[in-house]
């Protein structure tokens, strides 16, 4: 854990409920991905508990189970986006701009040592951004598709077999591309990046370092550190001091 | 009264009259041979056989009627030679000596075998027992101890280089075998598929196990499982000689056949594809013969009712499940399960309100089959957007964390 020197500087970028909405997402996504790979490698090693008399129909279940799950989340999210205050707020963060893209080409620019200026990130940076899109995007379709499967009975009434052979198809690879991605992606930046090795707190208690938000954040780190200490924190400003 | 009975009668009646006149009783003989430890002489191989006659057994046997010198023949007095000549069975039971002489194991008695079953290895000396009698050597449930003499015996097995080494232990663990040995009267015993004295191999046209002999043998019990197989595309295509077509036990097995429910068994629908359909329809030469595809049974592997299966989920499609199991017929056929106007009551065993949309496409068509061209597409796509996307992460990432190391190596080196 991080020393109480580094807390005493720390700031609030996830609430309880955000932490809460990302920790639902994270066991119903490790499950999907679980048990749907189970079906679809049923003799690989790892799917061996559902080898098991009779257990095959609880891999179903779970994935159902799990994907409801994440269907209400996502639902739930998308209220939190557009009916909570904060929600808004961090909505308004997410927006891709143009600057994302220049920030991407500065960023790697800087990594290869052509340039010495690292571009100053706001409260989401362009790989977090991209990220949460593409999420949003990974996720419309496996929803989608996984409907069609799950109701087959019901989308054979209304869409030719061959449609549900392509779903089958993208659900597959879809979700190859979804985990693979959360593994490249996802994990490198909130565990192997060595500014926030061995992971990102934030996750867990909520906040993060100065030390962060000055490697991660610079631009939202000055605009607090401007802002009139009077100023009530928590409506205008997404991250908050301890 | 059968002709065979009459004529045992007449022969009974006959040696009745005749051994009277001699006049020599059980009670002579077995003054001497109801001693139990009466024998011969050990022979050169060191083998002493007993010439003790269990007077209660011969009793109750079948024969225990008759008089000693109506089957030993050649006994004409008390104190009589110690070589006697073998009982000649025959002399009443003429039709089963000629049955089994012309049968496969009639040629081992061409001095081809010393392992030649003689009617006593089969049905027992003084002992005898009608066959009907649970206690008699070829009653329905001994018979697999009686043949496995032989027959599950590894030095008979060895010399006589029997091709199937394991018949009897493969018969008493399959459902046949199981039932018969528990005492069930229906259940198939070996002599009710090979005959009884009229065994024949099974390339003998005459053979009850011949190839095209199987379903009318397996028929005498499963009758209507017999005429829907001799109706379907196999059993019409066996008939005008496609050799390759399948009969009962390929699919079944033979002395080894199980329950279709018994999760063990090739039948079951965990393993009717792979086990049962896979060895025709996923071979290539089978499918070069015979215009089949043969990756089309990796398709039903690969989809969702393949993988179900694969994985030990129990109410999901396989091959049966669609097309029949011995009714299997083209989908050209009317009668078929498959056949375009039987689809949505096919379907619908699972898929309730399956209507004709639902049977419209084609399933688990072969990669460049027409409706798979789509699929196709979406796949290439996916797969270069896979590469291109996590390419692109690996290589961002990678530049990152070289850059960060670099970064870390150099303060470490200032702070020095």
């Amino acid at each position: 854990m991080q020393s109480n020197e580094k807390y005493s500087q720390a700031y609030l970028r996830w609430t309880v409920n955000e932490r809460t909405q990302h920790w639902i997402l994270a066991i119903s996504f490790i499950v999907l991905v679980f048990t749907g790979f189970a079906l679809k490698y049923p003799e690989s090693w790892w799917s061996w508990p559902f080898l098991y008399a009779g257990a095959f129909d609880l891999r179903g279940t779970l994935h159902r189970i799990a994907g409801s799950a994440y269907l209400a989340l996502s639902f739930y999210h998308v209220w939190y986006l557009l009916f909570n205050e904060r929600g808004r707020a961090k909505l308004q963060a997410l927006k891709l701009r143009l600057q994302d893209i220049f920030d991407m080409k500065d960023q790697i620019l800087h990594n290869l040592g052509k340039s010495r200026t690292v571009p100053k990130y706001g409260h989401f940076t362009y790989w977090e951004k991209f990220e949460y899109w593409a999420l949003v995007w990974g996720t419309l379709i496996m929803a989608f598709t996984g409907l069609v499967l799950w109701f087959e009975n019901i989308s054979l009434q209304i869409f030719p077999l061959w449609f549900l052979d392509v779903s089958t198809v993208i659900h597959f690879y879809e979700a190859i591309l979804a985990t693979l991605a959360i593994l490249v992606w996802h994990f490198y930046f909130v565990i192997f990046n060595p500014t926030v090795y061995p992971v990102n707190f934030s996750m867990f208690n909520g906040y993060i370092t100065e030390e962060e938000m000055r490697e991660e954040h610079a631009a939202e780190l000055e605009e607090f550190l401007t802002k009139e200490p009077e100023q009530e924190p928590e409506q205008e400003i997404l991250t908050t001091e301890k | 009264m059968t002709v065979k009975m009459m004529t045992r009668l007449v022969c009974v009646l006959f040696l009745a009259l005749v051994t009277n006149s001699y006049a020599q009783s059980n009670a002579e003989c077995l003054e001497c041979h109801s001693d139990p430890e009466l024998a011969k002489e050990p022979d050169s191989t060191g083998k002493t056989i007993s010439l003790f006659v269990d007077e209660d057994l011969f009793g109750e046997s079948i024969h225990g009627g008759f008089e000693c010198i109506d089957c030993h023949s050649d006994i004409e007095d008390a104190i009589h030679e110690d070589d006697l000549q073998k009982v000649n069975c025959g002399d009443c039971h003429d039709d089963a000596v000629e049955a089994i002489a012309a049968s496969v194991h009639g040629e081992f008695a061409n001095g081809q075998s010393p392992d030649l079953p003689g009617c006593a290895r089969c049905h027992g000396t003084h002992n005898i027992l009608p066959k009907d009698d649970p206690n008699s050597l070829v009653s329905r449930m001994n018979q697999p101890n009686t043949c496995g003499q032989c027959h599950a015996n590894p030095e008979v097995i060895a010399r006589n280089n029997f091709a199937i080494k394991s018949a009897v232990a493969m018969y008493e663990k399959s459902i046949h075998g199981e039932l018969a040995l528990s005492g069930s009267a229906d259940a198939a015993t070996c002599s009710d598929c090979h005959g009884g004295h009229n065994t024949l191999y099974p390339l003998d046209e005459k053979s009850s196990i011949y190839k095209l002999n199987i379903s009318k043998t397996c028929g005498q019990c499963h009758e209507s499982e017999k005429d829907e197989y001799l109706m379907s595309v196999h059993g019409t295509s066996l008939l005008e000689g496609a050799k390759d077509s399948p009969t009962c036990i390929d699919c079944h097995g033979e002395h080894d056949v199980l329950r279709p429910d018994n999760p063990d068994s090739r039948t079951s629908g965990f393993n009717v594809a792979v086990d049962v359909c896979s060895p025709c329809h996923a071979s290539e030469r089978m499918a070069a013969k015979y215009g089949l595809n043969a990756a089309r049974v990796k398709t039903y592997k690969d989809s969702y009712h393949g993988l179900a299966s694969r994985g030990g989920k129990a109410a999901v499609a396989n091959c049966g499940s669609c097309h029949g199991v011995h009714n299997i017929l083209p989908s050209s056929d009317p009668r078929s399960l498959i056949n375009a106007s039987n689809l949505a009551s096919t379907c619908g065993t699972c898929h309730p309100n399956a209507s004709e949309n639902f049977t419209r496409g084609k399933i688990h068509l072969v990669e460049g089959e027409n409706e798979t061209v789509i699929m196709g597409y979406v796949e290439a796509f996916y797969i270069s957007m896979i590469v291109v996307i996590i390419g692109f992460m690996i290589i961002h990432n990678g530049f990152d964390l070289a850059a960060k190391i670099r970064h870390i190596r150099a303060e470490k080196y200032h702070a020095k």
